[in-house]
């Protein structure tokens, strides 16, 4: 496949493990965390774990937007939707199995509630369009990648003046959550695999305190095995050479500047919330988005009765612990038995870039390896 | 490594931290049909990554471009 094929060739691979290799401290461990969903998947899928040394340890973050949205999220909306018999909610699809404290958004169709899977904003604001007689509500959801597409999205809403049409917005924002992992008592990191495709928005400026303060190096990566590996080995040779510094593997879409017009209408139609609850880590200052003022008449906060609800996780599961990388996925109690995609008790096993699906799809080997070494102990 | 015998994608499209890579056929005001690998087409917004050409590459993510590529990608 064009453009894909010279980032998956087995032979550059081989050359890029005995790059890493050769330069990791055999009295030292390694923990590196990558805080894109995306990544985790790319990881687990292609086994890049398996063409590194037994001291590098990949450590999974918060970075599936999906994962890290709290039970009460689903409930409110679900809610509005009950509630108003006009009201057509739209949302991507890994959302409508998400488990609510009343059940999922499917379960809440299967009661009446008229939700609808759409690939883009753009299709929710043209239902919208098509059904001036109803009331069309986008769930928005996603970090910064996904943030200009309901921005862009709201600046033709209201160009066009359309009036039955609202945001639930749940947009957040990488750099807090970053900074709570760094916060975190619970673990130790030597270094970050930065987003590839948040960093296209937002550029490399926002993680040079990482560097810089943390004295941590972060490679921004692409999402090819080959991407992944040489991000890898760029971190052990700044971890080898005592540096610590922000450097883009992804040059070939990642722009040091990010992409100002998305950030100009993100900051046109958002603004930051003082706090939001994310599933695991809590409640975070500045880690979130809403509507801006000017674009309050597309708010569904405002425009809705919203109940607020808050429902604690599950006892029996362990999504917190795995979205900080405190433990493994398979170290979940419920893992793979009571918890699996077809029947998901938490958000980490609903998005195919959720840790604990894509251990379970593709992790097995993975899995084995840890196995067999802990027995080997 | 594991590589599956096609390319076809089972990540999540829309909500995580995926894009796809298309290029672009034509452009018509905010709008361009943008044509991917496998030769499917699709109406993409680009507004974001003004102005554009047929023949360049975009990022796009939900429908939306979110970045004009340099080089290979």
């Amino acid at each position: 496949m064009k453009y894909v094929d010279e980032y998956r060739d087995p032979e550059l691979a081989q050359r890029l493990a005995h790059r890493i290799a050769e330069r990791v401290d055999p009295a030292r461990r390694y923990k590196l965390m990558e805080v894109c969903g995306g990544h985790t998947h790319a990881i687990y899928r292609y086994g890049v774990q398996d063409y590194l040394p037994e001291s590098i340890e990949l450590v999974h973050g918060p970075g599936c937007p999906v994962c890290v949205i709290p039970m009460g999220r689903i409930d409110d909306a679900t809610a509005i939707a009950e509630r108003h018999d006009d009201m057509i909610l739209t949302c991507f699809g890994d959302l409508m199995r998400v488990p609510g404290g009343r059940g999922s958004f499917l379960d809440a169709r299967a009661r009446g509630a008229d939700i609808r899977v759409v690939y883009s904003p753009l299709d929710a604001l043209r239902m919208a369009v098509e059904h001036p007689d109803r009331h069309v509500m986008f769930y928005a959801i996603g970090f910064e990648t996904t943030a200009p597409s309901t921005a862009l999205t709201l600046q033709r809403a209201k160009t066009d003046g359309i009036t039955n049409f609202s945001v639930f917005c749940n947009h957040v924002t990488i750099i807090p959550a970053i900074k709570a992992i760094l916060d975190s008592p619970d673990l130790r990191l030597d270094a970050f695999i930065g987003p590839g495709h948040v960093s296209t928005v937002i550029g490399n400026r926002p993680y040079e305190w990482i560097a810089r303060d943390e004295r941590m190096p972060i490679v921004v990566a692409g999402f090819e095995p080959l991407d992944l590996l040489e991000s890898v080995a760029m971190i052990i040779d700044q971890l080898a050479d005592g540096r610590a510094e922000v450097e883009n593997q992804y040059a070939r879409v990642v722009r040091h500047e990010g992409n100002p017009v998305a950030l100009e209408a993100i900051a046109d139609t958002m603004t930051l919330r003082p706090w939001f609850e994310w599933r695991g880590l809590g409640s975070i200052d500045h880690s979130a988005l809403q509507l801006s003022e000017r674009y309050a008449e597309f708010d569904a906060e405002l425009r809705f009765d919203v109940p607020g609800v808050r429902v604690a996780d599950p006892k029996a599961c362990q999504c917190g612990e795995v979205l900080k990388g405190v433990l493994k996925p398979w170290e979940c109690k419920v893992f793979g038995t009571a918890c699996t995609p077809e029947t998901p008790i938490g958000t980490c096993m609903v998005s195919s870039e959720g840790a604990c699906a894509a251990y379970y799809n593709f992790g097995k080997a993975a899995r084995q390896r840890v196995e067999l070494k802990v027995k080997a102990c | 490594m594991t590589i599956p015998d096609t390319h076809e994608s089972t990540s999540c499209i829309t909500c995580g931290d995926v894009a796809v890579v298309l290029e672009v056929v034509s452009v018509d005001g905010g709008d361009a049909v943008c044509r991917a690998d496998d030769g499917g087409t699709e109406v993409v917004a680009v507004e974001l990554v003004a102005p554009l050409r047929p023949g360049d590459r975009v990022l796009v993510h939900a429908r939306v471009a979110i970045e004009k590529l340099r080089g290979t990608a």
